[in-house]
């Protein structure tokens, strides 16, 4: 007989003691001598728990060479993980102890102190049944990859690549179209609080392009990524030659950007290419390539109008950014010819940095004819907007120019599937936490940054980056060994069918299907633990390790033995 | 006491992460469950399947209670 039970008894202080007769259920557990022909040592304590509780157990597990251990005591969720360091200490393998809860789920709801006793015996008694069945389990230690994928090469790209690589971090910097540089780069001149000279940005292109830590990729895409905190594997792919490349990356930073609506999808909005309606982001392209902001015709236009808020209402958020560059284009405007008229048709006045009043209120108070409106439509060349005083007037003016809603980039959706991560109801990325994990996701080592979790302005976007960059540099450290969970899942190949019915139910995507050997295969690393495949397979072969059919079984069994 | 009186055996799986921490509150605020149920600990509800529900029910139990 060389398995040793050890049943030790946590008084709790007067929690359990006072609740439950202890000295019964030593008596009945003891009596059960040939317990599956196992040697039974029964104890109690004072406090398990305790600096002196742990000595005890530890040294009880080494002086009786106990094979497993059932603490009888607290919630799993106070104290397992403390019981477990003890069996560690002890060199009992952790996965051959169970604690039992006898205080919440005896001594604290069942007011009679027979019956709780009872109870007590009893889940003990299934709690030795289960324990027999137990096997133990062995932590493996994985490498963690220090290296960053960044996806996006706008400013916020730009900016986290810089960052992580000034601490000599690796980093593939993923860019779908053919040039580095985003939105931005089309922009001739920022917000003036910004100060108006481009070169900054351009020299973060090339600051990029020559950094040795830098790897660029552009006109690639990312195709596939598995993986978690420490140990991602990544397949980019090539949109010009439709090559792949494999990597290894530890972390990931989303900064996909956004996209500016279409003003024609919203109602009271319409006109055609021939028209002189245009959207901000089109004066942007024609003033940075052209130095001019002329009409179809090649002339300069003498009145334009100004339209905040093209969809704020339908997309129910504010865009944050476009009073400013509304402003912005006032100034390209006067700086052009101080002879055009600027009508601003404004719904509310967004100018939410320090600078922005000042600057607003000096070209109002020269150039540019603000009103504040409660309703703009456009059709063809005529604006007709509707006035605090609910009265409707209609202009023409020789160009329109809008101000549409920044919403978010169409390849959030599929960024959020790949990437496992949640979408806000706008469509933006949804953070960890608004307020004090804001670049963060719900999956770990997943960061967004930019304009893809909500409108905002490059500072914002290169503030953003930084805290990603931040994030990545402490969570993800050079040499540090990654110990996945052990209670996970694993499929037994040899009654595994390839059916791949397993995969469709993992919300973790922790299962892929290997075509060479025809069968689901776990990464141990991502499966939580869930049991959610078990039932799905039909041929029954996935086991959740330490929630096995046996081990759960013999539980059952035990809890309706009486 | 009447030993024809029916007392149920019922088996609760209860979800680690939500419905067995609220069991542990329960307790914590002292209140009053009947000792006919027998609470099982698992790491999600998904991990119940028909197998352990049947298994359930062949050695006994008079209902089952699968919260998460
Ligand atoms: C008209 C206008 C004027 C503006 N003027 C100013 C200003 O003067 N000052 C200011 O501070 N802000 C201004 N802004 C806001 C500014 O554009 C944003 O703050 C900034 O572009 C956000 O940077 P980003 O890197 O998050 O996104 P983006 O600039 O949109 O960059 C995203 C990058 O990711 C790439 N990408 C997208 N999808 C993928 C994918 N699947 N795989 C790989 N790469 C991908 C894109 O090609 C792009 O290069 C203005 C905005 C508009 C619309
Ligand atoms: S920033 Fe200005 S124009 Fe843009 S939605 Fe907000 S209030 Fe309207
Ligand atoms: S459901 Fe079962 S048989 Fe089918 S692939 Fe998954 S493990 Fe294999
Ligand atoms: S146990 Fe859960 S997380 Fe793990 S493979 Fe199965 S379904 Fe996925």
């Amino acid at each position: 007989m060389s398995d040793k039970i050890g049943i030790y008894v946590c008084e709790c202080g007067p929690n359990i003691s006072s609740k439950v007769d202890i000295e019964r259920i030593l008596e009945e557990i003891a009596a059960l001598e040939d317990f599956r022909d196992k040697e039974l040592i029964v104890k109690q304590h004072k406090l398990l728990c305790s600096v002196a509780g742990k000595a005890f157990l530890e040294e009880e597990i080494k002086a009786n060479e106990l094979t497993h251990l059932i603490c009888a005591a607290c919630s799993p969720r106070d104290h397992d993980s403390t019981f477990k360091e003890v069996c560690k200490k002890a060199g009992l393998n952790p996965y051959m102890y169970k604690i039992v809860n006898i205080r919440e789920q005896c001594a604290w709801v069942i007011s009679d102190k027979e019956k709780a006793t009872d109870k007590a015996i009893q889940y003990i008694h299934a709690g030795m049944d289960r324990v027999v069945y137990q096997q133990p389990l062995i932590e493996k230690q994985l490498d963690s990859n220090p290296d960053v994928l960044v996806i996006g090469g706008g400013i916020a790209g730009l900016q986290s690549a810089l960052t992580l690589a000034g601490k000599n971090r690796r980093v593939f910097l993923v860019e779908k179209s053919a040039e580095l540089g985003g939105t931005s780069i089309h922009f001739q001149k920022l917000l003036p609080r910004q100060g108006s000279d481009t070169a900054t940005r351009n020299r973060k292109i090339k600051e990029v392009n020559k950094n040795p830590y830098i790897k660029v990729f552009t006109s690639t895409e990312l195709s596939k990524i598995v993986g978690f905190l420490g140990n991602f594997e990544i397949v980019l792919k090539n949109s010009e030659n439709d090559s792949e490349t494999e990597l290894l990356a530890g972390a990931v930073v989303l900064a996909n950007g956004f996209q500016q609506a279409n003003p024609q999808d919203f109602e009271g909005y319409n006109y055609t290419d021939n028209d002189e309606v245009y959207s901000a982001l089109e004066i942007e392209k024609m003033y940075s390539e052209t130095n001019q902001i002329t009409m179809k015709s090649g002339e300069l236009p003498k009145t334009v109008a100004l339209v905040h808020c093209v969809g704020r209402k339908e997309v129910g958020y504010c865009s944050k950014i476009c009073c400013n560059y509304l402003i912005k284009i006032s100034d390209y405007l006067q700086s052009i010819s101080s002879d055009i008229e600027i009508i601003d048709l404004f719904q509310d006045m967004c100018l939410p940095e320090k600078e922005d009043q000042e600057y607003y209120e000096e070209l109002a108070a020269r150039v540019i004819h603000s009103q504040r409106v409660t309703g703009t439509k456009v059709a063809g060349n005529k604006l007709t907007y509707t006035g605090i005083n609910g009265r409707e007037t209609t202009i023409e003016p020789d160009m329109i120019i809008l101000a549409p809603a920044i919403i978010p980039a169409a390849d959030n959706v599929h960024f959020a599937n790949l990437l496992n991560i949640e979408l806000h109801e706008t469509g933006f990325f949804q953070e960890a936490h608004i307020k004090i994990n804001p670049v963060s996701t719900n999956t770990d080592g997943v960061f967004v940054v930019g304009a893809n979790r909500g409108a905002c302005s490059i500072s914002d976007a290169v503030i953003q980056a930084q805290a990603a960059a931040g994030k990545v540099l402490t969570q993800l450290i050079p040499g540090q060994k990654i110990i996945p969970e052990v209670m996970v899942s694993e499929i037994l190949e040899a009654y595994c069918t390839g059916c791949q019915t397993c995969l469709e139910v993992c919300a973790y995507g922790a299962i892929y299907y290997d075509a060479e050997r025809g069968i689901s295969v776990v990464n141990e690393a991502i499966c939580r633990g869930c049991g959610n495949c078990v039932g799905s397979c039909p041929s029954g072969s996935i086991r959740t390790r330490h929630f096995t059919n046996p081990q759960l079984y013999q539980e059952v069994k035990e809890a309706l033995r009486k | 006491m009447d030993s024809k009186e029916f007392k149920p055996r019922i088996v609760g799986f209860l979800c680690n992460w939500c419905t067995y921490a609220a069991a542990d509150m329960a307790g914590a605020s002292r209140k009053d469950i009947s000792p006919s149920l027998n609470v099982i600990r698992v790491m999600c509800s998904s991990r119940i399947d028909h197998n352990l529900l049947l298994t359930t029910y062949f050695n006994g139990a008079d209902g089952i209670l699968v919260a998460g």
